[in-house]
């Protein structure tokens, strides 16, 4: 057990220098929103900004995507210790996107801005955007590549502003390599723009406070962290907790599904995450990269412990990553990845919560397990421009035992926002003519799951390029405690004038029902999204009737699935439970079950 | 006789403020709030001020009835009608999360359940065109079945696109009425004619749901001030502007934030007539401290505003950050051993334990007390006790766990209460990328001008300025707003390609109804009329507003503001991109009647009184108590310069000078502090 | 750097797998010469990696070249 650590700053300052640095993380972030280019960045929000001292150390983060934020914690210090610290100059920007080197995966672009003072560089900030488009053989990255070659353009880590001006052959390389030059390149400066908007707030503090307590307050922030966190972990009992779930498949190889297995070591006030016992790295995207791996790992750690401690690098000083190279979770050259960062990491929190369970309430059931990665590209037919717009999509979350899970809500790894059909239709040759709940659909359970959703899109021009990356089409969301597996993913097509809505598998002759690249639409053709509802946590037969009674108000559960799995007969002309029967049902459905 | 009244309903206290017109002589009044019947606080304030109502000539009304009505889910049940496929918009909304690592958060549930909101089969496309027209018989029957339902009393209708072709929804408003003659109806399009359809929608929701309880509220105020003989009754809009009580009642969201508007109004008008420049607004009461900046003592505006995480009201409101920092925040302590304040608080009930009402947990008031920053014998003209013991006795058990004396602990917790409040500041300056530094902190609710020289300094802000009456600003704020409507307009063009035209016609007619509409509403001059125009790089997804001068606009209008567009971006992100083309969006006409100013009574000029008292005071515990004058406000000329150390005492307010800092009294009694 | 080499000639950490691209730390366990991240990983080695693992523990990709 480690001592504990001293903390010498004022509590007091302590706060305030925290606060600013979240506040910065803030502010950098709705700088992006409102200066970004695609909606990736200005609807979606699928970026993280964050603040690391000079140690190369996070200090703060905000509540953004965890999968990027997680990954930070190895490429950000794997990027500065490859340029070297003595090559950093006032002004400089580094860059990359690179898969192997600790990112999460190859869209990710990373930007990082030390922070001189005197001479001394005393901070870092950092953006970690995931980029639409990034050349490759998919519009928008998401399909079933099979090696990074066809994954798109990889940058190790590279200056990109040099002494605050751009390193134009860098920037020339990358607009030339990608399908939307414009968009890249506004996005690239909005990320670089809010690196310089941080510097600026952490410049005042340095100013107002010093440079040695903003020192010892970085690392105070961290010890703080650090305590806490360890607390909670010697609060769980000692031992070794193994868990294991599938991926589907990784769209190369049919009917294939990839194992996952994690163990959890607790030791005190320390935990090991090993995951030993996992299948090799698999032929297409799904592969995790050992960024995405020790991401998915704090992200399933973070969502057990409870949720007022500052994240930064002290919460991560606990845990351990044991991820074998070569391995479904810990990818090597040159095999793709893609996939691994938005469906495989869902999955792999949702194991090691499965593995949390065997001694905590507070787990919950496997939510919907996938981002719901869709790639869009083509040409304009107004203004002949490419375009390429990557459509994400929340999903059913699992029950816990306090509560329902959260219906449409993004996945676990990500925590990014719908982009808004307003704006999605006003931009790109698509329209969407259903986007709403899938009544019916759901993991049902004492908290059921959260229920997914149901769009239709309808193309209004030819040549749309669509490729995905999506999972749960045929591994549901698993229950938990005796909850109802979740229901799967859908994604068919149905050209202009058919009625039967055909799957990629059979329509297109992919390996996979979610994981394919270049299926063409044209003008008037159609294609349904389904997402998948969340596991269900602990027995329907003691779910509270009233809230079966709601969900059947609400037009998402019916009546006779109400008595079926529920055992709650609903008098419907009353629109209430009738309780005695209710009783009686239940006791019928128990003495069934028990019966089997 | 004629006199103009300032009327700020507030949780707790109502506020009056009156200001005789011909004398300029003003006076105050503050009563209970009365919830159940808010206007019954409105009139026990006028004769609480010993008023008739037939001497009040105008009456300008700020209010929290709304904000209340809406925090504590009091509104009335509401119907949403949106396009068919569309149906679980609320439910849906943008399915992000507060926290990102929170297993237990539950989404919030929007304000119609699922089996009142109904799809209507009809569709317009990006460019207005019908895809699927209007289902005229589904809307009949869907309104006949909410009718028959009686679980009803608002509908809210809102469409896809309907912001580009409004004619879907104007028929279904038509339709309802024929089927339900008299069913309050809030159409999506004439709320926020904006794109992002769940920020619409979830906003015209919030329009319904309030409506039916102001239109009472509006309904039985003008009853009362007709019955009263008040000329005119306006009310005090979330933009800071006045309107008709009938514009009022026909889109209440608009007020829901009346109150805090009031205090920020005041904050501008104050600032112009001293020419004070770039000014922070702070608003401390019981609960809660609201922060504003006004650059050019001109008041921010967002329109990103939630109810709660994920329940947007997207329209134009005064940019107010409210935390949970006020007197009656509470102190406690984290796991991880950390003092915090707030944002729970004592409420008014027990309230802090210095007030001897039973409270035993400290609050930011008791560590003042502590510390001896108070004048009680001021306050609420020395009704109020202070119990100083009581206020030591709560802080005890903080200090015990922090092994620190009960002095540095009422340290401790002003100093985070402060620093949540300098959060609170800062996130209101650099949003927008201003440095608050050059600014001038306007401080004023009870708490504020206690701790007003501690948040600037913690922003380095040099200047403070406590207004005379900052316990009622708010209610003198109403008073002093200015008429003001928006008008709106959406269209796409480059900056390469501008039809000048239609631009000239569009501003031309946003003006036409603008002058139209303020001489319907009874205003006897024609309005000052602001226009702007909102662009971004083709690509992006958010506009920059760029202000555009009156009349015919030519090319060189536009490439100047093009130019400003570029100033503006490089200020607000750091960077902007010379060359690269823009789009222009959304032309915007503000209406802007501005009111007979207020001018206030001057003060004869004097040296510094004498104080009323000395006594020991703690301006830093590692220092210890110093020697401070006690003063009475009531007392200060104008030119009286006042150095702290000092404490001044007002019947609303107590104003803590600390060492260092110099007050002064301007003409009309404002104190403005060096810090 | 005066070559460029691609990550597949660069080792991974014998304890938790990540790609080394500099620096790294080379520690004689079980007849190998392996490649550390840190004083954290070679202690997870040795503590939980090697004695569950035995010689299994021990990753190609982690021997010093």
């Amino acid at each position: 057990m480690a001592t504990a650590p001293v903390i010498r700053t004022d509590p007091f300052l302590l706060e305030i220098i925290r606060n600013h640095l979240i506040t910065t993380c803030k502010e950098m972030g709705i700088a992006m929103m409102r200066t970004s280019y695609s909606p990736m960045f200005n609807e979606a929000l699928d970026f993280s900004c964050v603040v690391f001292d000079g140690e190369g150390e996070m200090v703060a983060q905000a509540p953004f995507v965890p999968a990027q934020i997680g990954s930070t914690v190895h490429i950000v210090p794997t990027a500065i210790a490859e340029i070297g610290v003595e090559n950093l100059k006032p002004g400089d920007v580094i860059f990359t996107n690179d898969q192997y080197r600790s990112n999460c995966h190859l869209p990710e672009f990373v930007v990082i801005k030390p922070y001189f003072h005197e001479g001394r560089v005393l901070a870092y900030t950092a953006n970690i955007a995931h980029m639409t488009d990034v050349g490759g053989m998919v519009p928008a990255a998401f399909g079933d590549h099979q090696n990074c070659f066809q994954e798109g353009i990889r940058f190790p880590p590279v200056k990109v502003y040099e002494e605050d001006r751009e390193v134009e052959s860098i920037f020339k390389i990358l607009i030339s390599n990608v399908r939307t030059p414009k968009h890249s390149y506004g996005d690239m400066k909005a990320m670089i723009g809010s690196l310089y908007l941080a510097e600026r707030r952490i410049a005042e503090l340095v100013e107002r406070y010093g440079v040695e307590s903003f020192v010892q307050c970085c690392e105070d922030i961290k010890d703080v962290s650090e305590r806490l966190m360890r607390a909670e972990i010697a609060s769980w009992p000692d031992g070794e907790y193994t868990a294991d779930g599938l991926l589907e498949d990784d769209g190369v190889v049919a009917d294939r599904p990839w194992k996952i297995q994690g163990t959890l070591v607790i030791r005190g006030d320390e935990l090991i995450v090993d995951f030993t016992g996992s299948d090799p790295q698999c032929f297409g995207p799904a592969n995790q990269t050992f960024g995405t791996t020790a991401s998915s790992a704090y992200n399933a750690v973070l969502h057990m412990v409870r949720s007022d401690i500052p994240y930064n690098h002290g919460c991560y000083r606990p845990i351990s990553v044991i991820a074998p190279p070569g391995s479904f979770m810990n990818v090597s050259y040159p095999a793709a990845s893609t996939g691994g960062n938005s469906d495989t990491h869902p999955t792999t929190v949702d194991v090691l919560l499965k593995a949390f369970s065997q001694f905590s309430e507070a787990s919950s059931a496997a939510d919907g397990g996938t981002c719901g990665c869709i790639g869009f590209g083509g040409e304009a037919p107004d203004t002949h421009e490419p375009y390429a717009h990557l459509h994400l999509e929340g999903v059913g979350w699992g029950g816990r035992n306090d509560a329902d899970g959260n219906d449409a809500q993004f996945v676990k790894n990500g925590n990014c926002a719908n982009t808004p059909v307003e704006v999605a239709e006003t931009r790109y040759p698509f329209l969407n003519m259903e986007y709403q709940l899938e009544p019916g659909k759901v993991g049902h359970g004492r908290h059921r799951g959260g229920y997914g959703t149901r769009r239709v899109f309808r193309f209004l021009a030819d040549g749309v390029h669509i490729g995905s990356h999506t999972n749960r089409h045929r591994v549901k969301a698993w229950g938990l405690n005796d909850g109802h597996d979740g229901t799967n993913t859908v994604i068919a097509f149905r050209r202009k004038g058919e009625s039967e809505w055909v799957r990629a598998r059979e329509a297109f002759g992919s390996a996979s029902y979610g994981k394919f690249s270049n299926i063409v639409m044209n003008a008037g053709d159609e294609m349904l999204f389904v997402t998948p509802s969340g596991g269900g946590y602990g027995d329907p037969l003691e779910r509270d009737p009233a809230l079966v009674l709601l969900d059947w108000a609400d037009g998402l559960l019916p009546a006779d699935e109400a008595s079926a799995v529920y055992g709650v007969v609903i008098d419907e002309a009353a629109s209430a439970v009738d309780e005695a029967a209710t009783q009686a049902r239940r006791e019928e459905l128990r003495s069934e079950g028990s019966a089997r | 006789m004629s006199v103009r009244a300032g009327v700020d309903t507030g949780g707790t206290f109502t506020d009056l403020v009156l200001l005789d017109e011909q004398t300029g002589k003003i006076r105050m009044a503050k009563v209970l709030s009365t919830p159940k019947q808010p206007q019954q606080a409105v009139f026990d304030s006028f004769a609480k001020a010993g008023l008739e109502t037939s001497e009040i000539s105008a009456f300008v009304h700020g209010t929290t009835v709304a904000t209340n009505a809406l925090i504590e889910r009091r509104g009335a049940n509401v119907a949403l009608l949106t396009t068919d496929g569309f149906r679980d918009i609320l439910r849906i909304q943008r399915v992000t999360r507060p926290n990102h690592f929170d297993l237990h958060w539950v989404k919030p549930r929007h304000f119609v359940p699922r089996s009142r909101c109904v799809g209507i089969p009809e569709r317009v496309l990006r460019d207005g065109e019908v895809l699927i027209p209007l289902d005229e018989d589904a809307v009949r029957a869907e309104v006949r079945r909410l009718r028959d339902s009686g679980e009803v009393a608002a509908i809210a209708v809102s469409y896809i696109f309907s912001f580009v072709n409004p004619d879907h929804e104007l028929r279904t408003r038509e339709l309802i009425h024929e089927e339900w003659p008299g069913v309050l109806v809030s159409l999506s399009h004439e709320v926020l004619p904006r794109w992002r359809e769940y920020e619409r929608t979830s906003t015209t929701v919030l329009d319904a749901y309030l409506k039916p309880l102001m239109h009472d509220y509006m309904a039985r105020l003008e009853a009362q001030c007709d019955e009263g003989g008040i000329d005119q009754l306006f009310i005090l809009r979330s933009n800071g502007g006045v309107q008709t009580p009938e514009r009022a009642r026909e889109q209440p969201v608009s007020l829901v934030r009346s109150g805090p508007s009031g205090g920020i109004m005041a904050t501008a008008a104050l600032g112009k007539s001293l020419g004070l420049g770039d000014l922070i607004a702070c608003d401390m009461g019981g609960t809660s401290f609201e922060a504003c900046l006004l650059p050019g003592s001109e008041p921010a505006f967002t329109n990103l505003e939630e109810l709660e995480y994920g329940v947007p009201i997207a329209l134009t409101m005064v940019d107010a950050r409210a935390i949970g920092a006020g007197g009656g925040s509470l102190a406690w302590m984290d796991a991880a051993g950390i003092l915090k304040v707030g944002p729970r608080s004592a409420g008014a009930d027990p309230g802090p334990a210095c007030y001897g009402r039973g409270g035993t947990q400290a609050t930011t008031t008791d560590a003042n007390v502590v510390l001896g920053r108070l004048a009680p014998e001021f306050l609420l003209a020395g009704d109020l006790k202070l119990d100083v013991e009581a206020a030591g006795r709560a802080l005890d058990p903080l200090a015990e766990a922090l092994g620190l004396s009960r002095e540095r602990v009422a340290q401790g917790v002003v100093d985070v209460a402060n620093s949540n409040m300098a959060q609170a500041l800062r996130l209101v300056s650099t949003d927008r990328g201003y440095d608050p530094r050059g600014s001038t902190l306007v401080a004023y609710g009870g708490a504020g001008p206690l701790h007003a020289c501690e948040l600037a300094r913690a922003l380095q802000i040099g200047q403070v300025l406590i207004p005379l009456y900052p316990g009622a600003f708010s209610a003198f704020g109403a008073l002093l707003a200015d008429a003001r409507f928006d008008y709106t307009r959406t269209a796409w063009m480059r900056m390469r390609s501008l039809d000048l035209g239609r631009i000239n016609d569009l501003f031309a007619g946003m003006e036409r109804r603008a002058v139209d509409d303020f001489a319907r509403e009874g205003f006897a001059e024609a309005p000052k009329l602001v226009r702007s125009v909102e662009m971004r790089y083709v690509g992006q997804n958010w506009e920059l507003a760029v202000s555009m001068p009156g009349g015919e606009l030519t090319q060189a209008d536009f490439d100047r503001a093009a130019k400003l567009f570029e100033e503006e971006h490089e200020r607000f992100y750091g960077y902007s991109i010379p060359g690269e083309e823009l789009e222009l969006l959304t032309f915007n006409v503000a209406a802007v009647g501005t009111r007979q100013q207020v001018e206030l009574p001057k003060l004869e000029r004097g040296a510094a009184p004498e104080p009323v008292d000395r006594r020991p005071v703690i301006f830093d515990a590692s220092v210890g108590a110093v020697e401070t004058a006690i003063y009475h406000r009531d007392s200060f000329p104008a030119g009286a310069e006042i150095h702290g150390p000092a404490v001044v005492g007002q019947t609303d307010a107590t104003t803590l000078i600390p060492p260092g800092a110099v007050a002064r009294v301007d003409d009309h009694g404002n104190l403005l502090i060096t810090v | 750097m005066s070559i460029y080499r691609e990550v597949n000639e660069m080792p991974r950490c014998g304890a938790c797998g990540k790609l080394l691209t500099v620096g790294g730390q080379v520690e004689e366990r079980l007849g190998h010469r392996i490649v550390f991240c840190s004083a954290q990983c070679i202690r997870v080695f040795d503590t939980y990696k090697a004695p569950k693992y035995g010689d299994a523990a021990v990753w190609p990709e982690s021997i010093a070249r």
